[in-house]
């Protein structure tokens, strides 16, 4: 028993080791819609730091009033010259969060500057899986900057979300205004156009190179015509209607997935 | 054999809980005070590589594999089923051809990814699952519970797509959290090299979604 009970402890160390070293904070939100500034990273329409990967873990100690949560590596949120894109809303606006933990919750707060233009109250409750806010901004248009803080009831930390508004707009959408900033030094070039409908080249996550094999070890179709039912791999080549695609994701052919219907499944050659 | 089987067993229904803290530690980076310092512990033993090795024989599936491969398929084994549960409430309940399309992906990719996956484990000789409840003194946050889908299967239209991709982008989240533990930690290489698809696939997804839920 002594042997087992040392044996564990080992392993433990021999993984607990490893992902201290390295690890993206595990959790927690962040507003995905409209998007805040860190949404837009995650997705890629404007180039940032290591945020797009976890566009969750903006978190940092409560009663901050920036985007990072004061983290270093997070600085670029908080640059209010950088393009982001803006999302024109009207004076009603639903804010929405995803959540990858649902931390008990003492309070959802939203600023433009430094006054709290809404509350929520969750009285530390564990939030539902979806959260969403409707909040008035009322007396407030043209482009404006909204802070989004989730404060997390059992700690000391909040989360933290800067939101890109262009308030009196259409009401929905995303729609990229060139965004001008008003407050800012007027020797500041003029910001390009947000690249909502451009976006930029995929950003890959640095450390993942090509894939160099099929990893995969179910059976196979050998290539020929794509069928119904059928088991592709990584790499296999089909013909349908005289077209040839390359799969790009294993799967099992379920239902009505021809090769033209799912792009992500499969690449067309030619 | 049969003595270092069970021993490797009850080595890895440790090292579920032990990833629970060692996650946790990786929130005093920024400060999170949550979950105390359970992490940080383990800092203070010692390791030998053999222990943590699956060692050759273990099964048809080549290449040694460590505790990490197999907490990883563990762990995503049942996350890509919940994932595939959320997918299939899409074709009846949204509005929108784009997330349709995208939740029968997700089902037909994960699907095969979660059989692959049982099938690796079984040749390895593994359980299939970690030990239940092992995440429960972290207060199964991370986990989307069955809940989720039942709450989600009332919704239909515009409402159902909003809740629908705030709840799946989290919960992809998650899986690239998981993968790329995985990619850093893991020894086998097909199990690697599965993580790096997931990290590759699912990275677009949760750009595709997050762009669906703002268009």
């Amino acid at each position: 028993m002594r042997r087992t009970l040392t044996l564990a402890a080992v392993s433990s160390f021999a993984f607990g080791a490893t992902v201290f070293a390295a690890s993206p904070a595990m959790a927690h939100g962040y507003v995905s819609a409209p998007p805040s500034r860190q949404a837009f990273c995650a997705q890629g329409k404007i180039a940032c730091g290591n945020v797009k990967y976890e566009p969750q873990s903006v978190e940092g100690p409560k009663g901050q009033r920036n985007c990072n949560a004061g983290i270093a590596a997070f600085a670029e949120l908080n640059d209010d010259s950088k393009a982001w894109p803006t999302t024109a809303v009207g004076t009603s606006v639903n804010f929405s969060w995803v959540l990858t933990a649902r931390h008990a919750t003492s309070t959802w707060e939203y600023y433009i500057g430094n006054k709290l233009i809404a509350s929520f109250n969750d009285n530390g409750r564990q939030p539902g899986a979806t959260v969403t806010h409707n909040v008035n901004l009322a007396g407030y248009s043209g482009k404006q900057k909204v802070l989004a803080v989730w404060n997390i009831a059992d700690t000391a930390n909040a989360f933290y979300s800067c939101i890109d508004l262009q308030v009196g707009g259409s009401g929905g959408g995303t729609a990229p205004t060139p965004a001008p900033t008003p407050t800012k030094n007027p020797t500041t070039p003029a910001p390009t156009p947000a690249p909502t409908r451009t976006p930029a080249p995929l950003p890959s996550p640095t450390s993942v190179p090509k894939p160099t094999a099929v990893p995969t070890t179910f059976p196979t179709t050998p290539a020929g015509t794509w069928r119904l039912g059928g088991k592709y791999t990584i790499g296999n080549v089909v013909t349908y209607q005289g077209v040839k695609y390359r799969c790009l994701q294993s799967h099992t052919a379920y239902g009505d997935w021809a090769p033209p219907k799912v792009p992500a499944l499969w690449k067309r050659l030619g | 054999m049969k003595r270092s089987a069970l021993t490797l067993v009850l080595v890895l229904s440790t090292l579920t809980v032990s990833a629970c803290g060692s996650t946790d530690a990786s929130h005093h980076r920024t400060g999170h005070g949550a979950h105390g310092s359970g992490g940080t512990t383990h800092a203070t033993e010692r390791v030998t590589e053999q222990v943590t090795d699956g060692g050759t024989g273990a099964g048809t599936t080549a290449g040694a594999f460590n505790a990490a491969d197999v907490m990883f398929l563990q762990m995503m084994i049942p996350h890509d089923r919940r994932g595939v549960e959320l997918a299939m409430l899409a074709a009846t309940r949204s509005s929108r051809e784009e997330v349709r399309t995208l939740a029968a992906e997700i089902v037909a990719a994960q699907s095969d990814q979660v059989q692959v996956m049982t099938d690796r484990l079984t040749a390895w000789k593994q359980p299939l699952e970690a030990e239940a409840h092992a995440h429960d003194a972290h207060g199964g946050l991370h986990v989307t519970g069955p809940e989720v889908v039942t709450e989600l299967a009332a919704l239909k239209g515009a409402a159902f797509d909003t809740a629908f991709l705030n709840v799946l982008i989290g919960h992809q989240h998650n899986a690239l959290d998981m993968a790329r533990t995985e990619v850093r930690t893991g020894r086998n290489p097909e199990t690697v090299e599965l993580a790096r698809q997931i990290e590759r696939f699912r990275s677009e997804q949760v750009k595709r979604m997050l762009a669906e839920l703002s268009s």
